[in-house]
């Protein structure tokens, strides 16, 4: 993937020019350009970017700094659900309410798929954003849960790499664990 | 894009959030994974949740090479029952114990080393019983106490039971946990002696070590734990020691919330010893557990010419029935601030007292 043109309704929302964003926000807030391993630039809001313990560290560095802060880590895909993860999280940050926290993390959540929350994590850690990475790896962990070998496979999408024999041995070593496990 | 970028940081998350057994499974998944869920530090975690040691020891207390081995015996030797019942089983004796480290290691020193199954089946055999899930934890855990002394029958041991007692004038009473052996003999006496019929499914799981007659009988039915009264010999008369509500079926290996009025009555003995609300008492250089409620409201304080003393009441079973309770309790003053010339020194003043509801105790001990 090089180029948004490949993908273009991926980041429509998020990378429109910069004056119509600047006509939809009533006060033209700071906005910085970020830009992914895909070569795709983002342009975000001040408050969101902040979130980004890096991004947020590479301002305290270079504070006058109106560079594109390149992301290399980060792919457009996910980084553009962490960007939408981050802009609830603000508005929680304004108006503390945790039940509400929990239903909005719980729904952004229900609707990705797998692959959505893996591809999400490495992102979430690379930008040090630790809510996300809870709220990712818990979700990870409720949807593995009582789940067979296989289906965590399939999960995570890696081949078995031992030898029936190996896995033979190791399914008789944690035995104790293998009961109650749900159907796939 | 895969697992492959997911740092090892984000996956020990994971496994942290899965627990120990989801963490035991996915070892089977990957080499990668086979790893990650090898690490010391999430077992030493799970070791820490769930059984709380801070150490690699099985339940006998010995040493082993690493937190994973460790949790991993624990679930396989005790596989046989419902896990969190065997967390609530080790808590209940861990707290006894660190009740006894502190305050009574001679007591400590009497607790039987961990029953096997082997040992318990044989005495299911011996008396034609099936022991509650939970009893038969806490003997795995403990097989009751070894008092010193106590084969010989004319010397009597000192007072270590660890659920103890009480005395005034001649009767003197300290209750210990029976080794299994001593349950199968001391059961099968009783059926003997009172003519039981061969269908009884009780067993004597506790005794006063004194000559006194104090029997505690656990029936494996249905779980709940009675006392003998003052008519056992004659009329085989039980009362029970806790309250019934609270004991939940004891033979669903299904049912994570089952309760025996065993557990429960330890757990109830350990709190008491925790809370301060029975203590230890000391007579010369002689210790005992003292069942005398110390703490309100079942102790009472009041000034009496300047001098404060406390007093509480305990229900003496053994020596009442349940046709004329009024007879079933003695009261004990202790004075603990009067100078030590006049200190009465924990002497017992044994009254006979009109009964105050002995259901406000809930528990009999």
């Amino acid at each position: 993937m090089s180029s948004s043109a490949e993908n273009p309704t991926l980041t429509t929302e998020i990378t429109k020019p910069s004056t119509e964003i600047a006509t939809e926000t009533a006060q033209s807030a700071k906005k910085i350009n970020l830009k992914t391993s895909d070569d795709q630039i983002f342009e975000v809001e001040e408050s969101v970017a902040m979130e980004f313990a890096t991004v947020k560290s590479f301002f305290e560095d270079a504070p006058s700094s109106t560079d594109t802060v390149p992301l290399p880590n980060v792919p457009a895909k996910p980084f553009s659900q962490v960007i939408e993860f981050c802009k609830e999280q603000i508005k929680f940050k304004a108006n503390p309410d945790e039940t509400e926290k929990k239903k909005s993390n719980s729904e952004f959540v229900k609707e990705k798929t797998n692959e959505d929350l893996v591809e999400m994590i490495p992102v979430a850690n690379y930008l040090e954003i630790k809510d996300l990475l809870d709220v990712l790896n818990q979700a990870v962990a409720d949807r593995i849960q009582n789940r067979s070998v296989e289906y965590v496979r399939s999960f995570f999408g890696i081949d078995n790499d031992f030898t029936s024999e190996e896995e033979a041995l190791l399914r008789e070593e944690h035995a104790w664990a293998f009961e109650d496990v749900d159907e796939d | 894009m895969g697992l492959e970028t997911v740092g090892d940081l984000a996956l020990n998350t994971i496994l942290t959030k899965l627990g120990p057994k989801e963490t035991a499974k996915v070892s089977c998944v990957s080499k990668r994974f086979k790893d990650l869920a090898s690490e010391e530090s999430l077992w030493s975690l799970f070791c820490r949740q769930d059984l709380d040691l801070s150490a690699p020891l099985d339940h006998h207390r010995n040493p082993l090479p690493s937190f994973k081995a460790t949790y991993k015996l624990w679930r396989e030797a005790f596989h046989m029952y419902p896990w969190p019942l065997v967390k609530r089983v080790k808590s209940c004796w861990d707290r006894l114990r660190s009740w006894l480290t502190t305050n009574f290691p001679e007591v400590k020193a009497t607790l039987g080393k961990g029953a096997s199954e082997g040992k318990i089946q044989e005495l299911e055999k011996k008396l034609k019983v099936k022991l509650p899930l939970p009893t038969r934890l806490l003997y795995r855990f403990h097989d009751g106490q070894n008092l010193p002394g106590q084969k010989r029958s004319s010397v009597l041991p000192g007072p270590l039971g660890l659920i103890g007692g009480y005395h005034f004038y001649n009767h003197w009473v300290n209750v210990y946990l029976l080794p299994l052996h001593e349950v199968i003999i001391k059961t099968q006496q009783l059926v003997r002696h009172l003519n039981l019929p061969s269908t009884f499914k009780y067993i004597v799981v506790a005794a006063s070590s004194s000559h006194i007659g104090k029997f505690f009988f656990l029936n494996c039915s249905d779980g709940q734990l009675y006392v003998g009264t003052q008519n056992l010999p004659t009329d085989a008369e039980m009362m029970p020691c806790v309250p019934q509500a609270l004991i939940s079926p004891v033979h669903d290996l299904n049912s994570d919330q089952q309760q025996d009025a065993m557990l429960l009555w330890l757990e109830e003995h350990g709190r008491r010893l925790h809370n301060g609300n029975i203590k230890l008492l000391s007579e010369g250089n002689i210790k005992s557990i003292s069942q005398f409620p110390e703490e309100s409201p079942l102790c009472s304080t009041a000034v009496t010419s300047g001098v404060k003393v406390r007093a509480s009441a305990v229900f003496v079973p053994e020596a009442s029935n349940l046709q004329d309770i009024s007879r079933a309790y003695v009261f004990c003053l202790f004075n603990p601030h009067v100078p030590s010339t006049r200190r009465m020194h924990h002497q017992w003043n044994a009254l006979r007292l009109l009964p105050t509801a002995h259901e406000a105790l809930g528990y009999q001990c």
